[in-house]
Parts: C-alpha cells; sequence; structure tokens
C-alpha cells in the first residue's frame, strides 16, 4: 500500500504450469458442471459516470453524457466485465493478458514467472477459462456472459464537475528502453534494491527529482525492473473540478444479471468473489476512480440455476455467497492478494484527499 | 427425405431486444468517415435499406444450442461429429439419399450438412413495421491492468440496435415430432437469455425475447389427423389436445399460440436420441453387409 496515493497495487502472482488447464469446449451442457444465472442489484455507492463518447446540451452548458439506452441510464456489460476480469486476474494465478506497451527487452522479466505466457486452448489460466481470450488468429469465448444492468426505478443523472484527470500511462523518463511502457518510477521501480531509498514504503516520499538523481547515479547498475501488479483505486470522498459530467447519484439502483455457463466450483467460487457478493468488496465502475468517483456495490438478489426437465440430473446448488467468502483459502499467495484487495476496496481504508503532501 | 412432403411446420415469432444487438455487416462499412467503424448489418426490404437478422445468425446460435443440447442427452457411444470435420463429404458423398439422412447423426438431420439438406430453415428477420427502432454507437476501450488507464488506441465504436423487433419465421420440412420438441427447448433458452444473437454476447449484447410466436402446422396426407401431431415417419404420433385441423383443399392445418406447448409434447428427447442411434447402426451395418 502506498501512502498517500489514491491507489494501490496487488502484486501479480506467478502462473505455475499446473495452474493452466485446458478449456472447456463450448460444444455441450455439461451436466456434472455450473451453470445458471446471478440476478443482481447494483447500488451507486459514490457519484457514477459511464460515457456515451458524446456530449449534450444540458441548460446552456456542453456536458459529457451518461450511457443511455432509450432515454435510460445504463451500465453496460462491457463496463462490468472488464472490472470483474480486473479483479479476478489480481486475486488468482493468472496470466496478464494486457502488458503494458510494445515487448521490450528490459521489461521481459518485469512480471513473475508464467505471467507473460499466453493462455492456448490447451492450457489457459482461470481467467481466461472465464472470460476469454484471443491468441492470434485464435480465441476463446468466455463462459460468463455480463447483462446490460438498467435502473431499478426512474432514475435520473445530474451535472457534477469531475477535475481533469491526467493520463497516467505517459513514458517518465522518456527513455528509449521503456518506451510505451509506463511511468517507471510508479510502475516499475526497483532501486530500493540497490540504494537505501528504504523501498516501497517510502515511495510517496520520493520526488520526481530525487528520483531521477537516483537514476542518474545509477547509471550502467541500473536493477532489473518488476510491475508492482495491478493498479486499484481506493475509495473516498468524491472531489469535485470544472469538468461538466452527466453522473448517477449515490443511492441509485441498478438491476441486472450475470450468467455463467458449464463452470467449476473453483471458477464459480472465483467469479463471485470478483462480483463481490460477499459484501467486502466495493467495484470501482466508469470514469474518475482518481477522484473517488463510480464506487458501486453488488449485491444478489437471486441464483437462478439452470434446470430443464429435459435433463437427466438435477443441478447442483451452492451459496455463491459462501464461495465468495471462501475464495482463495488454500492458497497462501492467493489468499495474501484477497486479503489486500479486501483492504483496498472495502472502502474501509479510505484514499487520501486531494492536495496532499505526496498526492 | 424431400421427395415426398408429408408434413410442414412454421414457427412465426417476434425477436424484441431486451439490450443491445450487434450483428456485424462488411468489414468496409462504405466511404463515408463518419461512419462508425462496426456497421450493424443492412439488407434491402421494402424499398428501404434496414438493419436486419440475417437467417444465418439465428440458424448458427440455434445449431450450436441443439449440439449442446444433444450432446449432453445422447447416448455415450452416440458420436456428434464436429460440423467442420473433413472427410464426411468424401464418405457420404456417393451414397444414397435414405442412407445419408438415417446414418447422420441427429444434428446433422435437423439442420443440414454439406452433403445433406436440413429440413429446417430460417428467414432474414426484418423489423416489424410502426414498433420501434433504435440505433445507437457505443464506444469501447481496452484498459491496461496495470496502469489503469487505456491500453494504446484500443477504442473501437460499433453500431448496435439498441431497441428493435424483428419478425423471424423457422419453417420445418417432413420435420420428426421430437424436432419440434427440440426447437421449443432452443426458443425457451433463446427467451431466457442463455442463447444470445450477434457478437459480444458475453459483454453484454445479444439478448432478446422471443414475443408473440404462432406454430403452424401442415399435415399433406390423405387422412386427417384427430388431435395428434404426426412427424415424418408413420409410426412417430404424439396427441397434442385442442389441435383442431382444418381442410385447406390439399392439406390439413392447424394453428397454435405460443411456443410452449412444443416443450409440454410427450416425447422423451433422451429415449429418441437412443432410438435415433440404433436406426444409425442399423442402417451402417445394412450398408456394410451389402457390400457397400
Amino acid at each position: 500500500m502506498l501512502r498517500d496515493k489514491p491507489y494501490a497495487f496487488v502484486p501479480l502472482l506467478p502462473v505455475r504450469p499446473e495452474d493452466r488447464r485446458e478449456v472447456m469446449p463450448h460444444n455441450r451442457i455439461d451436466i456434472n458442471r455450473l451453470t445458471g444465472r446471478l440476478v443482481m442489484e447494483l447500488e451507486v455507492v459514490t457519484p457514477l459516470h459511464i460515457g456515451s463518447g458524446s456530449y449534450r446540451l444540458n441548460e446552456g452548458q456542453v456536458v459529457r453524457a451518461f450511457l443511455r439506452r432509450d432515454q435510460v441510464p445504463v451500465i453496460p456489460g462491457s463496463s462490468l466485465k472488464g472490472v470483474v476480469r480486473g479483479l479476478a486476474e489480481a486475486a488468482s494465478r493468472s496470466c496478464l493478458a494486457q502488458p503494458p506497451g510494445k515487448p521490450c527487452q528490459r521489461l521481459q522479466a518485469a512480471t513473475p514467472p508464467g505471467n507473460r505466457q499466453p493462455c492456448s486452448e490447451k492450457a489457459a489460466c482461470i481467467t481466461c477459462r472465464l472470460f476469454g481470450f484471443v491468441q492470434g488468429k485464435k480465441g476463446y469465448r468466455g463462459r460468463v456472459v455480463f447483462g446490460e444492468f438498467t435502473p431499478c426505478d426512474e432514475t435520473k443523472w445530474v451535472v457534477t464537475e469531475l477535475p481533469p484527470m491526467e493520463q497516467p500511462f505517459k513514458d517518465y523518463p522518456r527513455t528509449r528502453e521503456n518506451r510505451g511502457c509506463g511511468n517507471e518510477r510508479l510502475y516499475y521501480c526497483q532501486f530500493y534494491r540497490v540504494v537505501g531509498c528504504g523501498g516501497p514504503a517510502h515511495c510517496p516520499d520520493c520526488t520526481k527529482e530525487e528520483w531521477l538523481r537516483w537514476r542518474d547515479g545509477l547509471k550502467g547498475r541500473l536493477p532489473a525492473p518488476a510491475f508492482r501488479g495491478c493498479k486499484f483505486y481506493l475509495q473516498g470522498d468524491p472531489r469535485q473540478g470544472n469538468q461538466p459530467h452527466e453522473v448517477i447519484s449515490p443511492g441509485s439502483r441498478f438491476q441486472g444479471e450475470v450468467t455463467f455457463h458449464n463452470l467449476d466450483r473453483e471458477e464459480l467460487a472465483l467469479l463471485c468473489f470478483a462480483l463481490g457478493l460477499d459484501g467486502e468488496i466495493r467495484l470501482g465502475l466508469g470514469y474518475g476512480k482518481p477522484a473517488y468517483f463510480g464506487t458501486v456495490r453488488l449485491g444478489l438478489r437471486e441464483a437462478r440455476w439452470y434446470t430443464r426437465e429435459y435433463l437427466p440430473a438435477k443441478a447442483v446448488e451452492l451459496d455463491p455467497v459462501e464461495l465468495a467468502r471462501n475464495y482463495g483459502c488454500n492458497d497462501p499467495d492467493v489468499a495474501r492478494n484477497v486479503a489486500l484487495l479486501r483492504e483496498i476496496l472495502s472502502g474501509k481504508h479510505r484514499g487520501p484527499a486531494w492536495g496532499m503532501e505526496g498526492y | 427425405m424431400f421427395k415426398n412432403l408429408r408434413n410442414e411446420a412454421r414457427i412465426f415469432f417476434w425477436l424484441h431486444t431486451a439490450g443491445p444487438l450487434l450483428i456485424k455487416g462488411p468489414d468496409q462499412p462504405g466511404l463515408d468517415p463518419l461512419l462508425p467503424d462496426m456497421r450493424f448489418i443492412r439488407a434491402w426490404h421494402n424499398g428501404r435499406e434496414v438493419p436486419y437478422i440475417p437467417g444465418s445468425s439465428l440458424k448458427g446460435v440455434l445449431r450450436s444450442r441443439a449440439e449442446q443440447v444433444i450432446r449432453a442427452l445422447a447416448p455415450d457411444r452416440m458420436v456428434i461429429p464436429d460440423p467442420f470435420q473433413r472427410g464426411r463429404d468424401d464418405e457420404m458423398k456417393d451414397k444414397p439419399g435414405d442412407y445419408r439422412y438415417y446414418a447422420s447423426d441427429p444434428v446433422t438431420q435437423l439442420f443440414g450438412q454439406t452433403y445433406l439438406a436440413g429440413r429446417l430453415r430460417c428467414a432474414d428477420a426484418f423489423p416489424v413495421e410502426d414498433r420501434p427502432l433504435v440505433l445507437n454507437e457505443r464506444n469501447h476501450v481496452a484498459i491496461n491492468r496495470i496502469t489503469g488507464a487505456t491500453q494504446g488506441k484500443a477504442l473501437f465504436n460499433p453500431e448496435v440496435v439498441e431497441e428493435g423487433t424483428f419478425a423471424a419465421e423457422i419453417s420445418l420440412t417432413n420435420f420428426a415430432v421430437w424436432q419440434l420438441k427440440l426447437l421449443g427447448v432452443l426458443l425457451q433458452d433463446l427467451d431466457d437469455g442463455f442463447l444470445l444473437l450477434g457478437g459480444s454476447t458475453t459483454r453484454g449484447y445479444g439478448r432478446v425475447r422471443v414475443e408473440n410466436a404462432q406454430v403452424l402446422v401442415r399435415d399433406y396426407r390423405r387422412h386427417p389427423p384427430a388431435e395428434v401431431l404426426r412427424g415424418y415417419e408413420h409410426d412417430d404420433t404424439v396427441p397434442v389436445a385442442g389441435c383442431r385441423y382444418t381442410n385447406k383443399g390439399y392439406c390439413w392445418e392447424a394453428a397454435r399460440e405460443g411456443f410452449e406447448w412444443l416443450l409440454t409434447l410427450n416425447v422423451d428427447l433422451a429415449e429418441t436420441l437412443e432410438r435415433l442411434h440404433r436406426k444409425q447402426r442399423e442402417v451402417q451395418q445394412k450398408w456394410v453387409n451389402h457390400g457397400g
């Protein structure tokens, strides 16, 4: 956890050969596996903005428009799927589906063993087996389907002004060896291995100037970089700015469904955990997470198992909340990441206010 | 199997979007730079170019679901081959029509293969007049896990149908009763959202509801059927309460509202597959015994 930063990193876990398995084909309904639907309710905790990519005129002011379907604000399945997948990747031994930047010599070993090895039909990590992957011309469709979430009752957007966000993907420093790979100081600095800076706990105290001075001093003996992990934003009190956006107010409720096909128990447990069904995780959705916008809470209304009169066996029924609570207890590394995610995303550990020293 | 026309079923229904629907059109949408990256597929209909659901899109998802259901129920020894498996054409091309049919698996019997015409046909589904049709552009962007920011320039904006109702039609020629029941199962899954249409289905696209369904059954045999549904084979008959046929001069015709009654047909799908498997082996054995 970085002090005085609105985000924290969850370490990437090594992917061992035994963590990858053959994908479950889509050509059958496997009665020994779990198929069904989670009917869910989503509660908006801090103002939520999901951009439609367009602008609207609101009382003479040009505002960034919220996504809507037929004049009704909706939360698209793609937004939710992205967030849940990101969480599932961090909470399991999964490959890094999208390594930042172009392949670069210096960053080849910046991720744990097995992390950059692409998944295939014969050997896929748990997240790719759940959410699908594309590898070259081949791909695998995920077995979890995220529906669109629609308001439970009449929900209107209000206009709120967000602060301008700066793109964090800037190459810094702009050197040839890390072009397109992001801010080294933030994402993969390992200077503490060779200099007395105190390590990650003191990273917020390290200024750009100091960091550049370390770097210049280490000319020729730069330590091998290693990514800190996946970035997750903390939760806090929303920060106001001067960029008008349509947002959904806190307290608004949406409903939707997540359908899954042919999962095994471990896969369903990971899905339930990543959806935050244990009640200890609030997801960060949409735009403005550094300004503490977009915190939502998902709750389970009902689990419907796929039962059909013509199928020979009755569906196995499990408690999704219980699965989410117990997820990760068999693997100490996973359990550590799960605990860290709960700490970051529970809302109990509040993010620092904007403008604080080191922010 | 198509030499004699014995029976026919046509199912008319509306597909109403219950979420955005994306069925991608050609890769090159046109010269207009304002057009989105991915355009919803369009065709000319009644003098206008309109978005539509191609019959192939509907048939494709129905077939893949039928394969899933049949694999779950089929006896262990029964092989449901991959439709893209090579060599089946060569194996079947010199064989007579009835051999090709009975020696094929149940999915091929219903949906066809390059060597065998299917019994099921899906028509293109065009928008229903006087019902709202709303198109919109959506934006998608890939997010990098480490930085939390957009991944390079991975932005794309598909054109989707946000709201629309399409009139679809499925017809079955010389059907077996189990095929009609299976179709009921498939339509139930489509209505329930376990079967989705078009692309990007795991991201919230493709959910539709089946509305306004009507099943029309025709029997072309000389004697009128009385409250029964008769399949192509002579011994393939199930009772259907309240099914009244009217004389159309050259056929007997009955119509029923909804598709749910298809699910109640007294047909055990697992047992039927067992029977079909026995028949398949008998036909193959007979062919071998006759020096084929």
